[in-house]
């Protein structure tokens, strides 16, 4: 057998039923051991119901959701128009048209000298490619930790790897698992914007609210007393204080990786956040997201799904170049996207 | 996946059937091949499927300078059919040279290049420079491009334009040279007849058909652009018809292409006088479609007697 990265095929349906307490939410269960072994979370597949059948033409972008077991995989996807209406009249043991797992998923950047703390930030679907990162996450860090075993004795796995959930969406029912997502978490928040769950209002105002606690609260931060006052304004808040010497060799003690998905308001809000509080300035807290385009090819050869990347090139009359959201994405390090 | 399609008397099968075509002097082994503008630069496709059934391989349209493109949106669904405009995004010829070329050349399959330019002059420089690349089995110059304001619609139509270019371009370049034609014509085989007389090899056809689509609770155009071009099975039937009218009308050989997504579609291209078909937008949801073509292709000669695809070209004028 050639390796290829990518397969394409027709594959058997083995469940696509509707998510309990919702109105047009459904998982679907694919049976295709290629993907539910190799699927890194932020990868998605492109799924075409109607294989043989001219409308809709395109197949339709889902991230992986979750590996179901090592035969099958799931999506969790949302009826909002002609395509994931069709598929969600298919039934069980139809086939379905799938190619992937394509696209580049989450980077995961821990360091085994300090302390790391990995917060998710969904919205609604959003949560659909960060649902698998927990677990990716903790493989990561056992894998790394066995790799370099010898210096890992004093190492405490638990205490030094946080994985915290953020999120959010406009009502209760579209907090999908809420009742069940703890298990994969040290902390979860959630809110909804008409307060029927959680917290009342956005999630990022939620996120930045307790921001200032992860250096504080979580971990012991060395050299600084931790109740002090002024320390709690630096962190985060002040960008000022925050890019002087001294204060980033305190974060140096800390990896904090954010990790998010949702839609494109919440997504800009975020980035936006992130930029007036210069919290891109450490190169260790990086900022990954989830991007959305209409795909036509979804395999990177239409050019079809392009956003706007920063330019380094000074060259360049523009300041920015394009890339694809399917082939170069779905994930990008926030930083750079320009103008998104 | 198209193992299949190859079952009853699979031996006697392959032996028996020819599926070569000679296009000019471009010896294609299968007469199908992707459409330029839908493959990239082969790199893609190469992680999902291999290219053994592929006739030839053809890149995304090049010109001398890289190109940007058009800004978002670039593509929108209509029934049956897909509105792009990409304008023309491509690396442009230096890093063609570079970064491109080599890895389609790994194959052994002939290699197409499409290109354009902004000027009469920038075809015929374009068709020089990328004679002189080791590799490059034929050029198809692109005049038909609808998106591009200063490049493509305008050459196309008008018969003079055409035949500057296409004579212009043959006296810089020795390899094979496919004209590819805009659609968009009141006679569309005139425009084939001046560019067989101006020295083009083979005519390929047809290009994206101009379009738009719109949101009407945005009351604003889909496309960034306005408009773009439609691919698809939504113009498969005016590709037929335009494949056939150039048929009957030149005696160089046709690339015929719109909106193929099975094997019958693209034996109905043979019988309209194709003989060769391109398949772009069909392979996007369906990355093996080439290869189950070739296959299905070969099985329809066989079941029906034929033994080699030669015999069903342009039948249906027979
Ligand atoms: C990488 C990636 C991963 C995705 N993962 C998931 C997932 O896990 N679960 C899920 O439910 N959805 C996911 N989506 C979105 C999903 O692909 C779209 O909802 C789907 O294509 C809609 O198809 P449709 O035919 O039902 O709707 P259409 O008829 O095509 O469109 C219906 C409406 O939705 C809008 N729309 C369609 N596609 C998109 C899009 N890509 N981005 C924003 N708006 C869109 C249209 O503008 C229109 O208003 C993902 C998209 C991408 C690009
Ligand atoms: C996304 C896209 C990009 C294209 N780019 C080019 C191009 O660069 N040069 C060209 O000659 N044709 C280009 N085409 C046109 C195709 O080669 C082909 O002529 C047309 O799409 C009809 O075939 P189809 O219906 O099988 O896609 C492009 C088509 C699409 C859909
Ligand atoms: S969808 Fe075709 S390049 Fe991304």
């Amino acid at each position: 057998m050639e390796t290829k990265k990518i397969i394409s095929g027709n594959f058997e349906v083995t469940v696509n039923i509707k998510v309990k307490d919702t109105d047009n939410t459904y998982l679907l269960r694919i049976k295709n051991p290629f993907i539910a072994q190799n699927f890194i979370p932020g990868q998605f597949v492109m799924i075409k119901p109607n294989f043989c059948c001219s409308d809709p033409l395109s197949a339709r972008p889902f991230s992986v959701f979750r590996k179901f077991n090592e035969n099958e995989f799931e999506i969790l996807y949302r009826v909002c128009g002609k395509g994931t209406e069709l598929l969600s009249n298919v039934k069980k043991g139809d086939y379905v048209s799938v190619t992937g797992p394509s696209g580049n998923g989450f980077k995961i950047l821990n360091n085994k000298k300090s302390q790391n703390i990995y917060i998710l930030i969904a919205g609604g679907i959003g949560i659909a490619p960060l649902f698998s990162l927990p677990d990716f996450i903790k493989n990561h860090i056992i894998k790394n930790s066995i790799k370099e075993n010898e210096e890992n004795e004093n190492y405490d796995l638990e205490e030094n790897n946080k994985i915290i959930l953020y999120y959010g969406s406009k009502t209760e029912n579209e907090l999908y698992f809420r009742h069940s997502i703890h298990s994969s978490y040290d902390e979860v928040y959630f809110a909804t914007d008409d307060g029927s769950f959680g917290y009342k209002g956005n999630i990022v105002d939620l996120l930045f609210y307790n921001m200032k606690d992860y250096c504080l609260k979580n971990f012991e931060l060395k050299n600084k007393d931790k109740n002090n006052e002024e320390d709690k304004k630096i962190v985060f808040v002040n960008q000022e204080v925050i890019k002087s010497e001294e204060n980033v060799s305190i974060k140096e003690q800390l990896n904090i990786q954010f990790y998010s998905c949702g839609p494109k308001p919440m997504l800009s809000n975020l980035i936006n956040k992130f930029r007036d509080y210069s919290l891109d300035i450490f190169k260790k807290h990086s900022l990954q997201v989830s991007l959305e385009e209409h795909f036509a090819c979804g395999i990177g050869v239409c050019l079809g799904c392009v956003i706007k990347i920063n330019s380094n090139n000074n060259n360049n009359s523009d300041n920015f170049i394009f890339k694809r959201v399917c082939k170069d994405g779905p994930v990008f390090e926030a930083s750079e996207l320009y103008n998104y | 996946m198209n193992a299949g399609i190859l079952n009853k008397n699979d031996k006697d099968n392959k032996e028996e059937i020819n599926l070569s075509v000679r296009l000019g002097n471009l010896f294609l082994k299968y007469p199908v091949m992707p459409a330029s503008g839908t493959f990239g630069y082969g790199e893609e496709f190469f992680e999902i499927i291999d290219y053994s059934l592929f006739g030839a391989l053809v890149t995304k349209g090049i010109s001398l300078e890289p190109s940007k493109g058009n800004e978002m949106p670039r593509i929108c669904e209509t029934p049956c059919g897909l509105i792009n405009s990409i304008g023309l995004e491509n690396v442009g010829f230096e890093r063609f040279k570079e970064e491109k070329i080599n890895f389609l050349k790994k194959f052994n399959i002939p290699i197409i290049v499409n290109f354009f330019g902004k000027s009469i002059e920038e075809y015929s420089i374009m068709a020089e420079k990328l004679s002189d690349i080791n590799g490059v089995s034929a050029l198809e110059a692109n005049i038909s491009c609808p998106n591009v304001k200063e490049g493509g619609r305008s050459f196309g139509a008008d018969p003079e334009i055409v035949y500057e270019i296409v004579s212009s371009i043959k006296n810089c370049s020795a390899l094979p040279l496919i004209v590819k034609l805009t659609p968009l014509v009141t006679d569309i085989a005139m425009i084939a007849e001046v560019a067989e007389k101006a020295g083009a090899d083979i005519i390929s056809l047809v290009n994206t058909f101009p379009a738009a689509s719109i949101d009407i609770d945005k009351r604003k155009f889909k496309l960034s652009r306005g408009y773009g071009g439609l691919s698809g099975p939504a113009i498969k039937p005016i590709a037929i018809k335009l494949v056939n009218d150039v048929y009957n009308a030149v005696r160089i050989p046709i690339i015929g292409m719109g909106g193929i997504s099975s094997w019958e579609d693209a034996v109905e291209f043979f019988m309209a006088g194709a003989t060769a078909v391109a398949v772009g937008t069909g392979a996007f949801s369906n990355p093996h479609l080439i290869s189950q073509i070739t296959a299905g292709v070969k099985k329809f000669l066989y079941e029906n007697n034929f033994s080699n695809i030669y015999e069903i070209i342009g039948i249906v004028n027979n």
